[in-house]
């Protein structure tokens, strides 16, 4: 027979009754104190499953409950009775650092494969079946405002757009897909030298790009870089990325809706750069492929890389979160 | 305040510690990978139970008794109903107003039936709480006063918060006995002006200081990267953003004269790179204080309405820090930042035991005479269904 303090709590009134419970080695408890005195037997009553070092629930048959604090007392009758279930083999997981290493290992191994190939493959998957459409919706306004915010109109000279527009037209027959894409020009101002892909198929290149590159094959292979966004529905992936980084940190963390919203905002923000990267390459891929299929010099890419980099350096912009690959890397392929 | 005689202060205690947690945390994220997310129901109440079972009130613990099984079939039909819209609105665009209308209209019941879930599966003392606020309310509620803050571009809201805590207290029992709420709009109201106090603060030093250190600067040789840094930390969101505009349009300026010029171009560069830094501090300054803001807000709403909630004669009492506050938050986010996340069990255990270490009930005499609701206690019915939105509103 064991002996342990406990509280009793009728069911009725919220009286909380110091008890002494009894466990008989037949299986039976006997609870007395003031006012109560009770015998029931095993079967009868439920015990909470253990958790932690909580206060241990028994249940009796008239609903009536008993709050008892010594945990492994509880643990060894239900054991000596072999009333063990499933959760207590959750408690075992719960109490062995072995176990609670494997899960640490398990979950972070977990996450870094999602995040590095799960999510990037499944939002490929997704996006290629999603028709273009929706890409087309993504950008809407974007042009609207960035026209607004900072761009100016083109003061390129004529002849040179004349020039690249007709060998942009010669690019998009010659590639699938590439009817509907559009090919404008603005002056860069405050974004200088850059050149973008707007997921409706526009593809905006600046004045000050155009003033960098000596010869036209190297805005072309800017723009091959770029059509290779649109080809590989870089814009569709992200957002499908994002929201999926988004939810899959809310379930692992087991923190849906979580207050501190800045546990789901920043594994984002760095998977995001990361996936940014991800897809810079993928789009120069792009483009050395464009470049070598066509027979252009391959290093007209390099040229332009270099020249961007130099002019931003001098302009004093550092990338600190930067979405580009190291720049040295991507020029070393195209040469 | 004097305690008066027959009056006794119970403190709320809590006995959860992190490394106990954080075993149970890791574990149930394992397990919910491995099945597939279908253990997160069990993590949930596994978790839920050890918040409960750790707090203590006058030596007694309290309980949470929900159903994994519901809880399943909630988050199951969630996300059938998500499954639906999407392919729905996929083929029929038509069909989102109608889905937006639909959430619309479900939206009160959900969040009754959520509060209901969670009040009838806790209990202390054997006893259960009970939430009975009706759908008419609630539609009054989030739907009529809910509207009322949008058209008034937000002015409305200390109102809206107060008729919500208001709507969750007033309806709410322990056992067949209700709760009562006493703060008043005003209450409400006030916080939210104190609040914005804060800016208007960091506004005069930054006025000061946009006077002293160019008069500092005039005696000494002027650096222009700090003092444009200086300035951004001292400013107003609003004065921020004009500054920022201030820069961007003499940038623009620049770029201009140098495209006409071209010889303008070291005096750019500078200039940019001071925007930059200043748009880094500025980024900075402005997170930290709406951080400050926000948890002024949270804290004191929370002492307000804790303070204002009683069980017939015995009033709850809540003593959180603004300061406390905001310094566990800003660890709690540094920490989880860099252990990865591993040290959310952690945050969350200190925040809880903060928060219960400044809570007690100032009870008259003891607390033994609460009656049982005698209605079969928890038929969670629609429960499990908004129970899987997570629209944890309890105390």
């Amino acid at each position: 027979m064991k002996k342990t303090q406990a509280e009793y709590y009728d069911g009725v009134s919220s009286n909380s009754t110091p008890v002494a419970l009894e466990l008989h080695d037949d299986g039976s408890l006997c609870i007395s104190g003031k006012g109560v005195s009770k015998l029931c037997l095993l079967n009868d009553v439920s015990f909470s499953p253990r958790l932690g070092n909580i206060p241990r629930v028994i249940t009796l048959p008239d609903n009536a409950t008993c709050h008892v604090h010594d945990n492994d007392l509880i643990d060894a009758f239900l054991k000596m009775h072999k009333k063990g279930d499933a959760s207590s083999i959750i408690h075992l997981l719960e109490s062995r650092i072995v176990f609670v290493l494997a899960a640490v290992l398990f979950t972070l191994f977990f996450s870094w494969g999602m995040f590095a190939y799960g999510v990037p493959y499944f939002s490929r998957q997704i996006a290629f079946n999603l028709p273009i459409e929706v890409d087309r919706s993504l950008g809407q306004g974007t042009l609207e405002a960035m026209d607004k915010i900072v761009f100016t109109d083109s003061v390129m000279a004529v002849e040179r757009r004349h020039r690249l527009a007709s060998r942009f037209d010669e690019m998009k027959s010659s590639v699938e897909g590439a009817q509907d894409y559009k090919l404008l020009f603005r002056h860069g101002n405050e974004i200088g030298a850059n050149a973008f892909a707007l997921p409706s198929g526009i593809i905006v290149v600046t004045d000050e790009l155009v003033e960098l590159s000596e010869h036209d094959d190297e805005v072309i292979a800017v723009i091959a870089h770029e059509i290779g966004h649109l080809a590989y529905r870089h814009s569709v992936r992200m957002v499908l990325q994002n929201s999926a980084v988004a939810v899959l940190v809310s379930t692992v963390t087991g923190d849906p809706f979580s207050t501190s919203s800045i546990v789901v905002a920043l594994p984002t923000l760095l998977a995001n750069a990361n996936y940014s990267r991800e897809f810079e390459r993928e789009a120069d891929n792009y483009a050395y492929q464009y470049l070598t299929t066509n027979e252009m010099p391959l290093d007209s890419f390099a040229i332009i890389l270099e020249k961007i980099t130099e002019s931003e350096t001098e302009r004093g912009i550092e990338n600190y979160l930067s979405s580009h690959p190291v720049t040295s890397e991507r020029i070393g392929r195209f040469k | 305040m004097e305690i008066m005689q027959g009056e006794r202060k119970l403190s709320f205690e809590f006995n959860g510690n992190a490394s106990e947690y954080f075993k149970i945390w890791i574990v149930n994220i394992a397990l919910s990978i491995v099945t597939l997310g279908i253990y997160s129901a069990w993590a949930k109440v596994r978790t839920k139970r050890y918040f409960y079972g750790n707090t203590t009130l006058d030596g007694s613990s309290f309980e949470y008794h929900a159903d994994p099984l519901s809880i399943l079939k909630g988050r199951l039909i969630v996300l059938a109903v998500i499954i639906v819209y999407m392919f729905a609105t996929q083929f029929v665009p038509m069909l989102e107003a109608a889905f937006i209308l639909i959430y619309l209209v479900a939206l009160p019941w959900m969040i009754v039936k959520s509060m209901q879930f969670n009040a009838r599966n806790s209990s202390y003392r054997n006893i259960r709480f009970d939430f009975e606020g009706t759908l008419k309310e609630a539609a009054v509620l989030f739907i009529g006063v809910g509207m009322l803050t949008i058209v008034t571009l937000g002015l409305a809201t200390p109102y809206f918060i107060k008729r919500f805590k208001q709507f969750s207290i007033e309806n709410s029992y322990f056992g067949t006995t209700p709760f009562s709420f006493s703060a008043t709009t005003g209450d409400f109201y006030r916080i939210y002006l104190r609040a914005m106090i804060i800016p208007l603060v960091i506004a005069v030093i930054g006025i000061l200081a946009a006077i002293a250190i160019p008069a500092y600067q005039a005696v000494n040789s002027p650096q222009l990267p700090t003092q444009q840094v200086e300035q951004a930390q001292v400013m107003t969101p609003e004065q921020k953003q004009e500054e920022m505009q201030r820069q961007i349009d003499e940038i623009t300026a620049n770029a201009n004269m140098q495209s006409n010029a071209g010889s303008q171009g070291n005096v750019q560069a500078e200039l940019e790179a001071a925007a930059g830094m200043a748009a880094a501090a500025t980024f900075g300054i402005t997170m930290a204080l709406y951080l400050l803001i926000g948890i002024y807000i949270q804290t004191r709403t929370a002492n307000l309405v804790l303070c204002s909630t009683a069980l017939e004669e015995h009033e709850l009492v809540s003593t959180l820090r603004v300061r406390n506050m905001f310094y566990i938050y800003v660890t709690n986010i540094i920490a989880v930042i860099v252990s990865l996340g591993l040290l959310i069990p952690w945050c969350k255990i200190r925040l809880t035991r903060y928060r219960l270490n400044n809570l007690s009930l100032v009870a008259q005499g003891d607390i033994d005479g609460f009656i049982a609701n005698e209605r079969d206690n928890v038929k969670a019915t629609a429960g499990e269904f908004a129970d899987a939105f997570d629209l944890d509103m309890g105390f």
